[in-house]
Protein backbone atom coordinates (compact mmCIF):
# COMPACT_ATOMS: atom_id res chain seq x y z
CA UNK A 1 0.00 0.00 0.00
CA UNK A 2 0.86 3.69 -0.97
CA UNK A 3 2.58 5.56 2.69
CA UNK A 4 0.07 8.90 3.19
CA UNK A 5 3.42 10.98 2.48
CA UNK A 6 3.57 9.56 -1.00
CA UNK A 7 -0.20 9.95 -2.21
CA UNK A 8 -0.21 13.74 -0.48
CA UNK A 9 2.61 14.91 -2.11
CA UNK A 10 1.74 17.85 -4.01
CA UNK A 11 1.96 16.90 -7.67
CA UNK A 12 0.62 13.79 -7.01
CA UNK A 13 -2.66 15.61 -5.44
CA UNK A 14 -2.63 17.75 -8.63
CA UNK A 15 -3.08 15.09 -10.44
CA UNK A 16 -5.42 13.43 -8.79
CA UNK A 17 -7.79 17.13 -8.74
CA UNK A 18 -6.71 17.49 -12.49
CA UNK A 19 -8.39 13.91 -14.06
CA UNK A 20 -11.16 14.78 -11.31
CA UNK A 21 -11.91 17.92 -12.78
CA UNK A 22 -11.22 16.56 -16.44
CA UNK A 23 -13.43 12.75 -16.35
CA UNK A 24 -15.22 13.03 -12.78
CA UNK A 25 -14.99 11.91 -9.34
CA UNK A 26 -13.96 8.72 -8.96
CA UNK A 27 -11.60 8.51 -11.93
CA UNK A 28 -8.57 8.00 -10.01
CA UNK A 29 -7.78 5.27 -7.50
CA UNK A 30 -5.43 3.09 -5.33
CA UNK A 31 -4.42 1.50 -8.56
CA UNK A 32 -3.32 4.61 -10.32
CA UNK A 33 -0.92 5.19 -7.40
CA UNK A 34 0.60 1.62 -6.72
CA UNK A 35 1.85 1.75 -10.51
CA UNK A 36 3.34 5.56 -9.75
CA UNK A 37 4.78 4.10 -6.68
CA UNK A 38 6.65 1.31 -8.34
CA UNK A 39 7.63 3.64 -10.95
CA UNK A 40 9.30 6.16 -8.35
CA UNK A 41 10.98 2.60 -7.01
CA UNK A 42 12.77 1.95 -9.86
CA UNK A 43 13.98 5.25 -10.62
CA UNK A 44 14.95 6.22 -6.93
CA UNK A 45 13.05 9.80 -7.07
CA UNK A 46 9.97 10.48 -5.23
CA UNK A 47 6.95 12.21 -7.67
CA UNK A 48 7.97 15.41 -6.97
CA UNK A 49 11.36 15.55 -7.44
CA UNK A 50 10.05 13.74 -10.97
CA UNK A 51 8.42 17.13 -12.01
CA UNK A 52 10.86 19.31 -10.11
CA UNK A 53 13.31 17.61 -13.06
CA UNK A 54 11.03 18.35 -15.61
CA UNK A 55 10.02 22.06 -15.15
CA UNK A 56 12.72 24.90 -13.57
CA UNK A 57 11.13 28.38 -12.70
CA UNK A 58 11.47 30.87 -15.20
CA UNK A 59 14.03 33.76 -14.23
CA UNK A 60 12.14 36.43 -15.84
CA UNK A 61 8.40 35.11 -15.03
CA UNK A 62 6.22 33.26 -12.98
CA UNK A 63 6.14 30.32 -15.93
CA UNK A 64 8.00 27.01 -15.87
CA UNK A 65 10.65 25.95 -18.54
CA UNK A 66 10.56 22.52 -19.51
CA UNK A 67 13.91 20.91 -19.04
CA UNK A 68 14.13 18.68 -22.41
CA UNK A 69 17.02 16.46 -21.47
CA UNK A 70 15.22 15.50 -18.07
CA UNK A 71 11.65 15.02 -20.11
CA UNK A 72 13.43 12.68 -22.49
CA UNK A 73 15.45 10.72 -19.82
CA UNK A 74 12.20 9.64 -18.52
CA UNK A 75 10.34 8.94 -21.80
CA UNK A 76 13.32 6.33 -21.96
CA UNK A 77 12.37 5.30 -18.22
CA UNK A 78 8.72 4.82 -18.65
CA UNK A 79 9.25 2.95 -21.91
CA UNK A 80 11.15 0.40 -20.05
CA UNK A 81 8.86 0.05 -17.26
CA UNK A 82 6.25 -0.49 -20.21
CA UNK A 83 8.25 -3.29 -21.12
CA UNK A 84 9.29 -4.50 -17.70
CA UNK A 85 5.78 -4.85 -16.75
CA UNK A 86 4.98 -5.71 -20.32
CA UNK A 87 1.79 -3.32 -19.75
CA UNK A 88 1.15 -0.23 -21.80
CA UNK A 89 -1.71 1.06 -19.18
CA UNK A 90 0.78 0.56 -15.87
CA UNK A 91 3.16 3.35 -18.55
CA UNK A 92 -0.05 5.06 -19.09
CA UNK A 93 -0.82 5.63 -15.10
CA UNK A 94 3.28 7.17 -14.97
CA UNK A 95 2.82 9.28 -18.03
CA UNK A 96 -0.74 10.35 -17.13
CA UNK A 97 1.08 11.52 -13.80
CA UNK A 98 3.55 13.66 -15.67
CA UNK A 99 1.13 15.06 -18.26
CA UNK A 100 -1.78 16.27 -15.52
CA UNK A 101 1.69 18.19 -14.03
CA UNK A 102 2.64 19.95 -17.08
CA UNK A 103 5.07 17.78 -18.54
CA UNK A 104 3.81 16.77 -22.12
CA UNK A 105 4.16 12.98 -22.82
CA UNK A 106 3.14 10.36 -25.58
CA UNK A 107 4.25 7.01 -25.63
CA UNK A 108 3.72 5.64 -30.03
CA UNK A 109 0.06 5.06 -30.70
CA UNK A 110 -0.82 0.89 -30.68
CA UNK A 111 -1.80 0.88 -34.34
CA UNK B 1 -19.88 18.91 -50.91
CA UNK B 2 -21.03 22.35 -51.35
CA UNK B 3 -18.62 25.15 -49.99
CA UNK B 4 -20.47 26.29 -47.41
CA UNK B 5 -20.91 22.41 -45.46
CA UNK B 6 -16.89 22.04 -46.56
CA UNK B 7 -16.14 25.32 -44.28
CA UNK B 8 -18.48 24.28 -41.67
CA UNK B 9 -17.27 20.37 -41.86
CA UNK B 10 -13.50 21.57 -41.35
CA UNK B 11 -12.27 20.86 -37.59
CA UNK B 12 -8.28 20.25 -36.48
CA UNK B 13 -8.68 17.00 -35.85
CA UNK B 14 -6.26 15.24 -33.69
CA UNK B 15 -6.78 11.37 -34.09
CA UNK B 16 -6.34 10.08 -37.12
CA UNK B 17 -6.93 5.96 -38.40
CA UNK B 18 -3.63 5.07 -38.34
CA UNK B 19 -3.84 2.27 -40.32
CA UNK B 20 -5.48 3.95 -43.33
CA UNK B 21 -3.19 5.30 -45.86
CA UNK B 22 -4.76 8.16 -47.93
CA UNK B 23 -5.19 7.97 -51.90
CA UNK B 24 -2.28 9.68 -53.71
CA UNK B 25 -4.94 10.74 -56.00
CA UNK B 26 -6.66 13.00 -53.58
CA UNK B 27 -3.15 14.22 -52.12
CA UNK B 28 -2.66 15.15 -55.59
CA UNK B 29 -6.38 16.99 -55.64
CA UNK B 30 -5.00 19.06 -52.24
CA UNK B 31 -1.79 20.01 -54.16
CA UNK B 32 -3.90 20.96 -57.20
CA UNK B 33 -5.96 22.86 -54.94
CA UNK B 34 -2.66 24.83 -53.34
CA UNK B 35 -1.47 25.81 -56.97
CA UNK B 36 -5.01 27.88 -57.62
CA UNK B 37 -4.56 29.81 -54.54
CA UNK B 38 -4.05 33.51 -54.81
CA UNK B 39 -0.90 34.78 -55.07
CA UNK B 40 0.37 37.85 -53.46
CA UNK B 41 2.46 40.44 -55.74
CA UNK B 42 2.10 37.52 -58.69
CA UNK B 43 4.99 35.49 -56.84
CA UNK B 44 4.80 31.74 -56.92
CA UNK B 45 6.31 31.98 -53.17
CA UNK B 46 4.31 28.33 -52.39
CA UNK B 47 6.29 24.95 -52.23
CA UNK B 48 5.39 21.57 -50.49
CA UNK B 49 6.69 18.42 -49.94
CA UNK B 50 4.75 15.61 -49.17
CA UNK B 51 6.13 12.99 -46.55
CA UNK B 52 4.99 9.57 -45.94
CA UNK B 53 5.09 8.60 -41.67
CA UNK B 54 5.35 4.86 -43.07
CA UNK B 55 8.36 5.96 -45.54
CA UNK B 56 10.40 7.24 -42.29
CA UNK B 57 12.47 4.64 -39.90
CA UNK B 58 10.71 4.83 -35.73
CA UNK B 59 14.03 7.21 -35.65
CA UNK B 60 13.23 9.27 -38.24
CA UNK B 61 10.08 9.80 -37.24
CA UNK B 62 11.11 10.67 -33.23
CA UNK B 63 13.30 13.28 -34.28
CA UNK B 64 10.65 15.43 -36.12
CA UNK B 65 8.18 15.49 -33.21
CA UNK B 66 7.46 18.30 -31.16
CA UNK B 67 6.37 17.40 -26.86
CA UNK B 68 3.28 18.47 -28.20
CA UNK B 69 2.76 16.74 -31.40
CA UNK B 70 3.92 13.01 -30.86
CA UNK B 71 0.55 11.31 -30.60
CA UNK B 72 -0.80 13.57 -34.20
CA UNK B 73 2.34 12.62 -36.05
CA UNK B 74 1.89 8.68 -35.16
CA UNK B 75 -1.38 8.33 -36.67
CA UNK B 76 -1.28 10.71 -39.74
CA UNK B 77 -0.18 8.98 -42.46
CA UNK B 78 0.66 12.06 -44.34
CA UNK B 79 2.44 15.27 -43.40
CA UNK B 80 1.89 18.23 -46.24
CA UNK B 81 5.27 20.68 -45.33
CA UNK B 82 4.61 24.23 -46.20
CA UNK B 83 7.14 26.52 -47.48
CA UNK B 84 7.80 29.68 -49.28
CA UNK B 85 10.76 29.92 -51.71
CA UNK B 86 12.01 33.74 -50.61
CA UNK B 87 13.73 33.72 -53.50
CA UNK B 88 10.80 33.49 -55.92
CA UNK B 89 10.12 36.82 -55.34
CA UNK B 90 13.21 38.12 -57.00
CA UNK B 91 11.58 36.45 -60.19
CA UNK B 92 8.70 37.65 -59.66
CA UNK B 93 9.32 41.70 -59.71
CA UNK B 94 10.80 41.08 -63.11
CA UNK B 95 9.33 43.27 -65.74
CA UNK B 96 8.64 40.32 -67.84
CA UNK B 97 6.50 38.42 -65.39
CA UNK B 98 4.17 42.04 -65.35
CA UNK B 99 4.49 42.07 -68.69
CA UNK B 100 3.38 38.55 -69.38
CA UNK B 101 0.52 39.42 -67.10
CA UNK B 102 -0.77 42.15 -69.16
CA UNK B 103 -0.83 40.13 -72.28
CA UNK B 104 -2.88 37.74 -70.36
CA UNK B 105 -5.65 40.95 -69.37
CA UNK B 106 -4.90 40.23 -65.90
CA UNK B 107 -2.90 43.46 -65.55
CA UNK B 108 -4.75 46.07 -67.72
CA UNK B 109 -4.62 49.80 -68.38
CA UNK B 110 -8.39 50.34 -66.83
CA UNK B 111 -6.73 49.96 -63.56
CA UNK B 112 -3.46 51.42 -64.41
CA UNK B 113 -1.46 48.97 -65.68
CA UNK B 114 1.08 49.52 -68.33
CA UNK B 115 4.64 48.95 -69.32
CA UNK B 116 5.54 52.30 -68.59
CA UNK B 117 4.28 52.29 -65.23
CA UNK B 118 6.10 49.25 -64.93
CA UNK B 119 9.10 50.81 -65.25
CA UNK B 120 8.92 54.26 -63.52
CA UNK B 121 7.32 53.22 -60.36
CA UNK B 122 5.81 49.36 -59.96
CA UNK B 123 9.68 47.98 -61.06
CA UNK B 124 11.75 50.25 -58.36
CA UNK B 125 9.09 49.44 -55.65
CA UNK B 126 8.82 45.74 -55.50
CA UNK B 127 12.86 46.26 -56.05
CA UNK B 128 12.49 48.84 -52.67
CA UNK B 129 10.69 45.67 -50.86
CA UNK B 130 13.24 43.19 -51.59
CA UNK B 131 15.98 45.10 -51.04
CA UNK B 132 14.72 47.15 -47.90
CA UNK B 133 17.52 47.06 -44.75
CA UNK B 134 14.52 45.58 -42.31
CA UNK B 135 15.31 41.98 -42.76
CA UNK B 136 14.77 39.10 -41.13
CA UNK B 137 16.09 35.67 -40.73
CA UNK B 138 14.42 33.02 -42.90
CA UNK B 139 14.44 30.16 -40.32
CA UNK B 140 14.42 30.45 -36.60
CA UNK B 141 15.50 28.57 -33.17
CA UNK B 142 18.73 26.48 -34.38
CA UNK B 143 18.79 27.43 -37.96
CA UNK B 144 18.82 31.48 -37.11
CA UNK B 145 21.79 33.31 -38.18
CA UNK B 146 21.07 31.85 -42.05
CA UNK B 147 20.18 33.86 -44.70
CA UNK B 148 17.59 37.11 -44.46
CA UNK B 149 14.81 38.10 -45.95
CA UNK B 150 12.95 41.84 -45.78
CA UNK B 151 9.96 41.61 -43.79
CA UNK B 152 8.17 42.86 -46.01
CA UNK B 153 9.04 39.99 -48.76
CA UNK B 154 8.58 37.34 -44.97
CA UNK B 155 4.97 38.76 -44.61
CA UNK B 156 3.87 38.33 -48.09
CA UNK B 157 5.46 34.91 -47.94
CA UNK B 158 3.68 34.14 -44.98
CA UNK B 159 0.53 34.99 -46.52
CA UNK B 160 0.63 32.95 -49.57
CA UNK B 161 1.53 29.65 -46.95
CA UNK B 162 -1.67 30.98 -45.10
CA UNK B 163 -3.80 31.35 -48.21
CA UNK B 164 -2.61 28.14 -49.43
CA UNK B 165 -3.05 26.63 -46.01
CA UNK B 166 -6.76 27.47 -45.95
CA UNK B 167 -7.20 26.14 -49.48
CA UNK B 168 -5.38 22.49 -49.23
CA UNK B 169 -7.37 22.02 -45.31
CA UNK B 170 -10.80 22.61 -47.50
CA UNK B 171 -9.83 20.55 -50.38
CA UNK B 172 -8.75 17.86 -48.15
CA UNK B 173 -12.19 18.33 -46.33
CA UNK B 174 -13.86 17.75 -49.41
CA UNK B 175 -11.89 14.69 -50.50
CA UNK B 176 -13.29 12.96 -47.30
CA UNK B 177 -10.20 13.08 -45.81
CA UNK B 178 -9.84 15.12 -42.22
CA UNK B 179 -6.07 17.41 -41.63
CA UNK B 180 -4.54 19.48 -38.68
CA UNK B 181 -2.13 22.46 -38.97
CA UNK B 182 0.06 21.40 -36.40
CA UNK B 183 3.87 21.56 -35.56
CA UNK B 184 7.52 19.25 -36.61
CA UNK B 185 10.44 19.82 -36.41
CA UNK B 186 11.39 21.78 -38.98
CA UNK B 187 15.72 22.08 -38.03
CA UNK B 188 15.00 17.89 -38.95
CA UNK B 189 13.09 18.16 -41.92
CA UNK B 190 15.26 20.38 -43.20
CA UNK B 191 18.43 18.02 -43.05
CA UNK B 192 16.13 14.95 -43.83
CA UNK B 193 14.48 16.05 -46.99
CA UNK B 194 17.34 18.07 -48.23
CA UNK B 195 15.79 21.49 -48.01
CA UNK B 196 17.07 24.83 -49.54
CA UNK B 197 17.67 27.14 -46.94
CA UNK B 198 16.10 30.11 -48.97
CA UNK B 199 12.58 28.11 -48.25
CA UNK B 200 10.58 29.92 -45.16
CA UNK B 201 9.18 26.90 -42.72
CA UNK B 202 5.92 26.91 -41.80
CA UNK B 203 3.31 24.65 -40.34
CA UNK B 204 2.97 21.09 -42.00
CA UNK B 205 -0.16 19.91 -42.30
CA UNK B 206 -0.93 16.57 -41.32
CA UNK B 207 -3.35 14.47 -43.37
CA UNK B 208 -5.37 11.06 -42.98
CA UNK B 209 -9.08 9.32 -42.49
CA UNK B 210 -10.53 10.85 -39.12
CA UNK B 211 -10.06 8.49 -36.11
CA UNK B 212 -12.12 10.48 -33.80
CA UNK B 213 -16.06 11.38 -35.05
CA UNK B 214 -15.73 14.16 -38.28
CA UNK B 215 -17.70 16.37 -36.04
CA UNK B 216 -15.10 15.90 -33.50
CA UNK B 217 -16.98 17.28 -30.68
CA UNK B 218 -19.11 20.13 -32.22
CA UNK B 219 -17.66 23.31 -34.15
CA UNK B 220 -15.05 25.05 -31.57
CA UNK B 221 -16.20 28.32 -29.59
CA UNK B 222 -14.98 31.80 -30.88
CA UNK B 223 -15.90 35.12 -29.46
CA UNK B 224 -18.72 37.15 -30.22
CA UNK B 225 -19.91 37.61 -33.74
CA UNK B 226 -19.61 41.26 -33.24
CA UNK B 227 -16.15 41.47 -31.05
CA UNK B 228 -14.14 40.63 -34.62
CA UNK B 229 -16.30 42.34 -37.45
CA UNK B 230 -17.13 46.04 -37.32
CA UNK B 231 -19.21 48.13 -40.19
CA UNK B 232 -17.98 51.54 -40.93
CA UNK B 233 -15.54 52.08 -38.26
CA UNK B 234 -13.84 50.21 -35.55
CA UNK B 235 -15.75 49.76 -32.33
CA UNK B 236 -19.09 49.49 -34.62
CA UNK B 237 -20.14 45.81 -34.80
CA UNK B 238 -21.18 44.24 -38.20
CA UNK B 239 -24.85 43.38 -37.73
CA UNK B 240 -25.30 40.14 -37.66
CA UNK B 241 -28.75 39.48 -39.36
CA UNK B 242 -30.04 35.93 -37.70
CA UNK B 243 -31.93 35.07 -41.27
CA UNK B 244 -28.53 34.50 -42.87
CA UNK B 245 -27.52 32.72 -39.88
CA UNK B 246 -30.24 30.18 -40.19
CA UNK B 247 -30.04 30.11 -43.68
CA UNK B 248 -26.10 29.32 -43.14
CA UNK B 249 -27.38 26.69 -40.46
CA UNK B 250 -29.34 25.14 -42.82
CA UNK B 251 -26.26 24.68 -45.44
CA UNK B 252 -24.22 23.32 -42.74
CA UNK B 253 -21.76 26.02 -42.32
CA UNK B 254 -23.28 26.60 -39.00
CA UNK B 255 -22.93 23.66 -37.53
CA UNK B 256 -23.76 22.23 -33.70
CA UNK B 257 -21.00 24.02 -31.17
CA UNK B 258 -18.82 22.43 -28.37
CA UNK B 259 -19.25 20.56 -26.49
CA UNK B 260 -20.63 17.44 -27.54
CA UNK B 261 -22.34 16.07 -24.01
CA UNK B 262 -20.73 12.76 -25.19
CA UNK B 263 -17.20 14.60 -26.03
CA UNK B 264 -15.25 13.73 -23.30
CA UNK B 265 -16.45 10.16 -22.96
CA UNK B 266 -15.17 9.53 -26.74
CA UNK B 267 -11.97 11.40 -25.80
CA UNK B 268 -11.27 8.66 -23.45
CA UNK B 269 -12.38 5.74 -25.76
CA UNK B 270 -9.91 7.30 -28.15
CA UNK B 271 -7.21 7.33 -26.02
CA UNK B 272 -7.58 3.83 -24.85
CA UNK B 273 -8.20 2.62 -28.68
CA UNK B 274 -4.69 3.76 -29.53
CA UNK B 275 -3.12 3.08 -26.04
CA UNK B 276 -2.65 6.52 -24.88
CA UNK B 277 -2.75 8.42 -21.79
CA UNK B 278 -5.64 9.72 -20.02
Amino acid sequence: MSTPSFGNQESVRRWFDSRAGLWGPGSSDDGLLDWLEQFCTKVERQPNELIDECLRAATDSDSLVLRTRARRRYIDAIAQFELDNASRDAANVVRSFFIHNGVAMNPTVLR
Amino acid sequence: MEVKSVIGTRRSIRFFEPWREVEREKIQAILEATYRAPRMLETDFLRIVVMYRDRLSEEELATLQTPTTTAQLDMAPVVLIFYAESEAFEASKLEANHQALMDLGVLNPSHGWTKERYASSVGPYLQGLADDADRVPISFGRDAGGPTVSREVMRLARTAIGVAQTFALLAAVDEGLSAQLSAINTTTVKAMMGIPDSWIPSSPMLLGYHGESRAAGGQRPREAFEEDFFELRYGHPFYREPAVVEHLRECDMIQPGAPFPWRMTEVRALARKFGLPD
